[in-house]
Formats: structure tokens, C-alpha cells, sequence
């Protein structure tokens, strides 16, 4: 979504890296309808560049295949997150990060497999926690840092709610089944999915926000903003300021990808939510 | 009942103690290697000064920095919060504190409790704070206590970056060897801190009456450049204001002493 990681790409072509195979995906920042047929040559492109260079062929039915599997695995993590709705959830939101980073990079069969058993062992779990903890929602762009839910829920927090690529906009909705494949996979991951790259639903993304914070009765939102990472700057100033007209507290956090400053960082959530608690 | 607070940060540690609900002793001390001795030694600072013995202490609250690494604490709280509190003991009056400590400045809102209402922190970088005027006074070959003194001779301040202490130190050292006037270029130096902390001010919106504290507060020439920056009076506070945190941290051991004491359930305000 970014210039940072297109010019990776340039960079790592220009250097030939060994890597079997490279190849960029564009895709449009809108979800126009013109957007939706432009989106839908790149991905018949890549569908023919996946062929030739695999030696294969991407049928209906090995699609139909796939697409089932995946809605079944983000059908299994909405259950999961939906636990997180209690009043002491089973889970929490650094084990729920610890659990996306894991089916995220296994096979998905065997993704589905863990997920149907950690579905089964979280209706038993029962978790001690101090009773005081504020509920959280956090937000931002490349947020993948286990550590870093960790430090937030370490000052006093339990995270029950997000909106991030390793999050709820992974597993929140599915491909459709029925009708033109292609056009099932464009529109959910144009029309779909809202992340702060697409330029004509920040509103949508706002309410969505809302209703979210609502639903999950969290008490506060973290933005969390990779240094220079532009799209972020823009939504975290809009974020804040809709938050605040609907009186729900909201800090940004700036940070280094895997950066340091832990006790910079600490002091600032810490803060935050000794304010928050002050307001309750 | 006798609680204290402790404030460890990055250049001081500092310590009060309240005797029903009055400040009875507090001190400064330079930090040690470790947290836990810095902690220890203003802790047994203002045990001396007070004449009591340490089991009197009936809870410790910790702040600052090194608030994580003190074994003996009750409890911490985040500076933050501290400063409000502290701030707002000694000077009721106070809703906007403007804290400049060693590495960092903040801006801090409170409500007519003493509790936070709304702050801004400075980025990673520490420029405009305590560590600058370090920096600067050595590069000057001045002390520190005397960089504020030496800087209020000059109305004609030199004009230096506020972005970044090594560049600063840069621009100092280039003045220097251009032969020009020391003071002109401290009371540059005092302004640029000015124009940072004015430009963090700038993020958030400050209420009346507005404080300083921290110890470059101490610094009467960066005082008066951020009034004049900012186009306000600072209000002045009953305490010393180098010891707000330690002092805010004291109060929120008070309280929270009188909860578990089953006194109140209260935990805002005073």
C-alpha cells in the first residue's frame, strides 16, 4: 500500500534476488467501479503469471476449493474474536496476535485444524485478571508486534478489539461462493476491506470504528503509527478527532518498526490510561 | 501517616515526604548507576531530614523513568499524572504545567482536580530539555547553574536551531570560532529551547493558569524567553518545582493508603 514498499520491490529486482520468483500486485487505492475492472485485469495477470510460471491451471473448482478453505479459517478467527466480547475474555489481545501470526504463515488446513482445537480448549478457559483493566481498541497500519500489545496490556489494559491488517480487516469478511470468482475476490478486497490506504471511505471507516467500540464496550482507543508511514499521519489526525466528538479518548503512539524506546512508550500508555480511568 | 513519593529520572532523583497531608521533607540527589540506588539514597535522604525511622513509611509510590525498577514500592504511576497532581497541590490554581526535565518536555492539561485531562510529550530526541543546557553550558565553558544568569545579559539572542542537540552544539562551536559575544549566543541557545516548548504547547489546548517545572525551570533566562514566546506569566508554585513529580507520586500514596485503609474510594482529585 505504501512507496516504501514499492520501491522495496524496485530494489530487490534491481539486485536479482534468487527468490524463485517476483512479481507486483497494483492495486488501486478506491473502490470505484472503474477501480474494480482495473483490479480485475491485474489479478487475471497474475492469475496467468501464477499459471505459466507454475506450470499449471487455476481452475473453477481448484478456486472454489480455496476460496472455502479461507472463509472457513476467517469463519473460525471471528468466532475466536468474538469471545472477546465477555466481560473477562478467554483470550488475550497478545495471545490473539501470537494466534494471527501463526495462521498467517502456516498452511491453511493446518491453520484450520488449530484454530478448530483453540476454538474448543477457549470455551473452557477461564482467566485470572484484576478487575480494573481498561478494555482497549487498537488501530493502525502495520502493527505486528507482539511485544508491543504486551507492553500496552502490561500497563493496565486488555486489548478486545482492533482494526489492523494482523487483525479483524484480515478475517472480517469472506469471498463469496457464487457467481464469477474473480469478480468475488476484487470486490473483498476492494469494496470489502477499509484499511487507511483507500482514499474514499474514511467515513465508513470511522463509523465502522464506532460501532466496533461499541459492540466490544472498549474504553479507549490506541493509534499506533510506524515513523513516517504517511497514510497513518492522515487517518490518525481524522481519527481523533471524529473519536473526540464521540467522547471516546484516543492517543497516537509514533514508534520505529521494531524499534526501541520502550520506557518512552510505557510512560505515554501509561498515562493514557490513568487518564481514562480518571474519566470513568 | 507518613507515605512518600519517589521521582527517578534521567538526570535527578528526587524524593518527598508527607506527614498528614503535609510535605515534611524532600530532596534532589544527582542519579546513581542503578535505579535501585538512586532511589535508595533520596529515600534515605528525606528519612534523615524528617527524623523518622523508614517503618514509619507506611506506602511508597514511584515515578519517572526508573519507576519500574524500585523492588520496595507500593505502587508507580506515570509522571505524568505525578506532575498534575503535584503541581496542583501547590498551586490550586494551576490547569496547564509546562515540565522541562532532563531528557524529555511535556505539556500537561489538568481538570480542577488535579487529574489529567489531555498531554503532549516530546518526540525521541532531546533537544530543548535539561541534557541541551548540559551540552551547551560545557561547549560555552560555563557551569550550568550559571547559563540562565549569563544569557539574561544578552537582548540580542543568535539565531540556533532547536531540531536536534548535536547540530545545536554545532552551531554553538561555529559562533565561537566566528569570535562572537558568549552571551548572545546562551540567550540563542534559551530562546531555541523557548520556541520548542512553545511549538509543543502549540499541539494541545492550554488553560489558565499555566506553571513551569522541572528543573531547567530553574533556568530564569529559558523562563523568561518561553513567557515571551508563548505570551504568558507563569504562575508560581509553593513547592520547589523540581520536585512536583516526587511530590505528586507522594499524594497519590496518600490516596492510595486511604483507600486500602477503607477511608475512600476515591482516587481523583484531592
Amino acid at each position: 500500500g505504501c512507496d516504501h514498499n514499492r520501491r522495496l520491490f524496485d530494489n530487490w529486482r534491481f539486485a536479482d534476488l534468487k527468490t524463485g520468483f517476483h512479481r507486483m500486485l497494483f492495486v488501486p487505492y478506491s473502490s470505484s467501479e472503474p477501480s474494480l475492472v482495473q483490479f480485475r485485469n491485474e489479478l487475471d495477470r497474475l492469475k496467468t503469471f501464477l499459471e505459466s510460471t507454475f506450470d499449471t491451471t487455476i481452475t473453477r473448482k481448484k478456486l472454489l476449493e480455496s476460496i472455502g478453505l479461507y472463509n472457513k479459517k476467517r469463519a473460525l478467527l471471528r468466532e475466536i474474536a468474538q469471545t472477546r466480547l465477555t466481560e473477562n475474555p478467554p483470550i488475550s489481545g497478545a495471545e490473539f496476535m501470537s494466534l494471527m501470526h501463526a495462521v498467517v504463515t502456516i498452511p491453511v488446513e493446518a491453520a484450520i485444524d488449530l484454530l478448530s482445537r483453540l476454538a474448543q480448549a477457549l470455551s473452557h478457559r477461564s482467566v485470572d485478571r484484576p478487575k480494573d483493566l481498561t478494555r482497549l481498541f487498537i488501530m493502525g497500519n502495520c502493527l505486528e508486534e507482539i511485544s508491543r500489545v504486551e507492553l500496552m496490556e502490561d500497563c493496565g489494559a486488555l486489548v478486545v478489539a482492533d482494526s489492523i491488517c494482523l487483525g479483524s480487516r484480515y478475517y472480517t469478511t469472506g469471498v463469496s461462493r457464487s457467481g464469477n470468482l474473480m469478480d468475488n475476490l476484487v470486490r473483498r478486497y476492494l469494496k470489502n476491506i477499509s484499511c487507511p490506504r483507500m482514499m474514499d471511505d474514511y467515513q465508513g471507516r470511522m463509523e465502522r470504528i464506532k460501532h466496533t467500540v461499541d459492540q466490544y464496550r472498549a474504553e479507549a482507543i490506541i493509534m499506533e503509527k510506524v515513523e513516517f508511514c504517511t497514510m497513518m499521519t492522515g487517518e490518525s489526525y481524522i481519527c481523533s478527532h471524529e473519536m473526540h466528538k464521540a467522547a471516546i479518548p484516543t492517543i497516537t503512539l509514533t514508534r520505529e518498526l521494531y524499534g526501541g524506546g520502550i520506557g518512552q512508550s510505557r510512560t505515554r500508555i501509561q498515562a493514557f490510561l490513568e487518564k481514562v480511568k480518571n474519566r470513568l | 501517616m507518613i507515605v512518600a513519593g519517589i521521582d527517578i529520572g534521567s538526570l535527578t532523583a528526587k524524593a518527598v515526604l508527607l506527614q498528614n497531608g503535609q510535605v515534611v521533607a524532600s530532596h534532589i540527589e544527582r542519579v546513581r548507576t542503578t535505579t535501585l540506588l538512586s532511589a535508595r539514597e533520596v529515600l534515605d535522604a528525606v528519612i534523615a531530614q524528617a527524623h523518622i525511622s523508614p517503618t514509619q513509611i507506611k506506602h511508597i509510590c514511584a515515578t519517572g523513568y526508573g519507576r519500574m525498577s524500585i523492588p520496595f514500592v507500593h505502587s508507580n504511576i506515570s509522571e505524568i499524572s505525578c506532575h498534575g497532581m503535584g503541581t496542583f497541590f501547590s498551586n490550586p490554581s494551576v490547569r496547564t504545567i509546562i515540565d522541562i526535565g532532563g531528557q524529555d518536555c511535556k505539556v500537561i492539561v489538568i481538570d480542577d482536580t488535579g487529574m489529567v485531562d489531555d498531554f503532549v510529550m516530546n518526540d525521541k530526541c532531546a533537544a530543548g530539555t535539561g541534557r541541551t543546557l548540559e551540552i551547551m553550558a560545557h561547549t560555552l565553558g560555563i557551569d550550568l547553574e550559571a547559563l540562565g544568569t549569563f544569557a539574561l545579559k544578552s537582548r540580542r539572542p543568535l539565531p540556533i536551531s532547536n531540531k536536534c542537540s548535536i547540530f545545536m552544539e554545532l552551531e554553538v562551536m561555529q559562533f565561537l570560532y566566528q569570535g562572537k559575544k558568549p552571551q548572545h549566543i546562551a540567550h540563542g541557545i534559551t530562546l531555541s529551547i523557548a520556541k520548542r516548548i512553545a511549538g509543543l504547547a502549540g499541539k494541545i489546548t492550554v488553560k489558565n493558569n499555566i506553571c513551569i517545572s522541572g528543573g531547567v525551570s530553574k533556568n530564569r533566562a529559558v523562563v523568561r524567553d518561553i513567557e515571551k514566546e508563548m505570551g504568558l506569566t507563569f504562575v508560581g508554585l509553593a513547592h520547589d518545582p523540581q520536585v512536583m513529580g516526587a511530590l505528586g507520586a507522594a499524594l497519590f500514596a496518600q490516596k492510595a493508603l486511604s483507600k486500602a485503609q477503607g477511608k475512600t474510594n476515591d482516587l481523583r482529585g484531592i
